[in-house]
Parts: C-alpha cells; sequence; structure tokens
C-alpha cells in the first residue's frame, strides 16, 4: 500500500526530467509485476507468453515510445497489459481458442475495470466451492487449467473417461446454472 | 432445438476432438447464440479457476527483474548516467518533436471524439473505447516547435478496443482523407478490437483489416468501401 502510494507520486517522462529513470522502473516493476503477470495469466493461461507480455509493456516503457501519467500507473500498466493479451488471443487460430476456452473478444470480457472482473471471479469461486463437489472441481481443472484431455484427466484420477466426461458435463451444466439463473451476463 | 444437455455433451465432445473440426464447422457451431454465450461462460469460469488458483502464486520478481534488467541493459545504462548524452538526446529527441505536432494529434483527437459523442447520443454504447497511448501535455507544450519536420514523427499506435467498425472506419479514412461508403449496413455495428499504426499506408491498414474474417473493405475513387 505505502509502496504503490509512493508510486503514484512518481513522474514519468517529463521531458524536462529527462524521461523515466532506472530506479523508477525498477520500483515500478517490483511494484506492480505480479498483478500484471497474474492478470496475463487469467488471458493466456501460458506462463511464457505472460511473462513477455509483462515485460514488453516495460520495455514500452523503457523506449520512451509510451508516455504513462505518473498518477495512475498502476491502472495504466493492467491496461495495457490487457491489451497486448487481446492482440496475443487474436492472432491464434479460432480453434485453438474454442478448444481452450480463450476469451480473446474485448466484449467478452466482463469489465475493464481489474478490480471488478475480479471480485466477479471470487463470487464465481464461492458458487463453484459451494456448489460444485471437490470432484468435480478437481476434473474443471485438469481439463482445462491444465488442458488435459477426458482421457489424460481419466489416467490421472485412474477413473473411466466416462466418469470424466460425467463430471466435467455436471460441472459445465451448475456453472451455465449459476451465469443463467443469476442473469451474470457476459 | 437441441436441448441444453445435449448442448454441453456437444460442446465437450468437439473440446475433446477440436481437429477434428474444420474453421467453417466451427463457424457454424459458434453461430449459434446459445453456444457462443457457453463458450463465453466456461471461458470466464476458467479465467475465475486461474484467477482462485494464482492466489499462491508469487512469481520471483527479483529474479525476473534481473532478467529484464540484463536484456534491457543498454536502455538502462543510459538511464544510469542521469543526463542526456548524445545518444540519448537521440532516443529521447522525436518525443519532443512529436510535442510540436501536439495541435495535430489534439485536433484529431477532437474529430475522433466528435464522431464518439454523435455515435453515443444516437446509440449509448457500453464501452467506450480505450488506448494505451497517452500524451504528457503539460511537459510538452514547452517545447520549441521550431524543430519540427513532419516526416520525422515516430507515431503511436492508435488502439481501437470493442469499437464498432463505423467509428473505427470514419477515423481512420478522415486520416487519409478518404470517404467511408457502407453498401453492407450489418458492418457498421462488427465490433474490433484493432491496433491502428498510423505510419502504416491506408493499402496496408485495408490489408490488416480485411484478415478479419467479417470484414471486406475496398477502395473505389477516394472512398473505402464495406461490402
Amino acid at each position: 500500500m505505502t509502496n504503490e502510494r509512493a508510486q503514484s507520486d512518481v513522474r514519468i517522462n517529463s521531458a524536462e526530467q529527462g524521461g523515466i529513470g532506472r530506479s523508477q522502473i525498477e520500483s515500478l516493476f517490483k511494484t506492480h509485476y505480479t498483478q500484471m503477470y497474474h492478470l496475463a495469466l487469467t488471458l493466456l493461461f501460458d506462463e511464457a507468453e505472460s511473462k513477455d507480455v509483462v515485460s514488453d509493456v516495460f520495455a514500452s516503457l523503457l523506449s520512451g515510445k509510451v508516455v504513462m501519467r505518473a498518477d495512475n500507473a498502476k491502472a495504466f500498466l493492467l491496461a495495457s497489459v490487457h491489451h497486448r493479451c487481446l492482440n496475443v488471443l487474436q492472432h491464434k487460430q479460432v480453434r485453438e481458442r474454442f478448444a481452450r476456452l480463450l476469451t480473446e473478444d474485448a466484449d467478452t470480457l466482463i469489465s475493464d475495470n481489474t478490480a471488478v472482473e475480479q471480485m466477479q471471479m471470487e463470487e464465481l469461486m464461492r458458487y463453484v466451492q459451494d456448489n460444485l463437489s471437490p470432484m468435480e472441481q478437481n476434473v474443471f481443472r485438469l481439463r482445462y487449467l491444465r488442458e488435459m484431455t477426458c482421457q489424460e484427466v481419466a489416467e490421472v484420477l485412474n477413473v473411466s473417461r466416462q466418469t470424466v466426461h460425467t463430471h466435467l458435463k455436471q460441472s459445465v451444466g451448475k456453472i451455465r446454472k449459476y451465469f443463467n439463473s443469476n442473469s451474470k451476463a457476459i | 432445438m437441441m436441448t441444453e444437455e445435449k448442448r454441453i455433451e456437444w460442446l465437450l465432445e468437439l473440446q475433446d476432438h477440436p481437429e477434428q473440426l474444420t474453421d467453417e464447422q466451427l463457424q457454424q457451431i459458434l453461430a449459434d447464440d446459445e453456444m457462443r454465450q457457453l463458450v463465453k461462460q466456461l471461458g470466464f469460469a476458467k479465467r475465475a479457476f486461474k484467477h482462485d488458483a494464482l492466489k499462491n502464486d508469487t512469481p520471483d520478481v527479483d529474479a525476473e527483474w534481473e532478467k529484464f534488467a540484463a536484456s534491457h541493459s543498454e536502455e538502462l545504462e543510459i538511464l544510469d548516467e542521469g543526463e542526456y548524452k548524445p545518444r540519448l538526446r537521440a532516443y529521447l529527441a522525436p518525443r519532443k518533436i512529436a510535442a510540436s505536432f501536439i495541435g495535430v494529434l489534439l485536433a484529431s483527437g477532437i474529430a475522433f471524439a466528435a464522431i464518439q459523442v454523435v455515435r453515443n447520443i444516437s446509440k449509448p454504447k457500453p464501452q467506450l473505447p480505450t488506448t494505451e497511448q497517452t500524451t504528457n501535455i503539460e511537459s510538452v507544450t514547452s517545447l520549441p516547435a521550431d524543430t519540427v519536420k513532419a516526416d520525422t514523427i515516430p507515431v503511436e499506435p492508435y488502439i481501437f478496443n470493442n469499437v464498432p467498425l463505423d467509428s473505427m472506419l470514419t477515423a481512420i479514412a478522415a486520416a487519409h482523407g478518404v470517404g467511408v461508403e457502407f453498401e453492407n449496413e450489418a458492418a457498421r455495428q462488427l465490433r474490433f478490437h484493432f491496433v491502428w499504426k498510423r505510419e502504416d499506408s491506408l493499402t496496408r491498414v485495408l490489408e490488416k483489416l480485411n484478415t478479419f474474417e467479417a470484414v471486406n473493405i475496398g477502395m473505389e475513387d477516394k472512398t473505402l468501401v464495406v461490402r
């Protein structure tokens, strides 16, 4: 908190001051890296791609090609990550986006406001924890987060593919019910 | 009419064997509103699961900084010196030059804003366009204007985020001094995320826009024609 507040007073790229300093870049990097990286991961689901995106945002600051207002460094950095992730996703094949459930359209994102979006994710996860059995949650994680096929999930859990399919169907049905019954439009 | 259960079963099967789908088949599947909505909702759920999983995941920020610093050592060294060197001056010069064109940028910004205002009055939009580009007016207005050469300005890309094609093309056409005509009226409201590199020629911009499957834009007698 203190660090972020101090950061917000940093004046970036003022032409009179000769641009951003090394210590300022380092401080911004260390303050915001984790949140930027996590945002990228929740869009790209790939560690290397996410690191590249965050690194590119700082590289663009360093190059002076992008000017950042000092009073909203955090919002600017997160928005930059968001935009770059969307560009990465749009360059992926439609088939890959479909298979991996990647949301590439800006309008599929609930909000540009990261804080609001995170609250909505947390609300959904409370529903998941209350309504999906541990097995259903586990199958969903392995199938979509670990990106295993149903057969691979079955082997890991030592159950039949049909069992995996049944749990997955139930998980998806409950998640669908959450959105529909609560009018959680996305 | 497909039942909800059948739709979910179908989706799970398709996602398990995406290699069996052609792009055309996929377009047809996603043309179904309910299916598209289901995919979006699951996409958000996947993000929520990931967000939850990341609570206990802390990257080694110091190590990442060291990597970044090593791969950008040259730029950082310049900053370390704390004063302008010729190389740094050359590095920063385009920014100063660009400052003198603030009037031009503001004018185009106002034109674009005006387009947005008209659009917003006629049809409220859920989301305004956003851009990564910002301009520090305070620091640049004090710079001398006599150093300017128009052809030396590094034009920063403009990012249209979820902007209707109608507004986007109007802005792009205005910048290139051409008109816009929509033969395909439905295309007006198609929304895109598009990075407009303003140093690109109009032909190049059209090439990029035409990579979107839903769009076909041609050029006829100084007018962009959307078919």
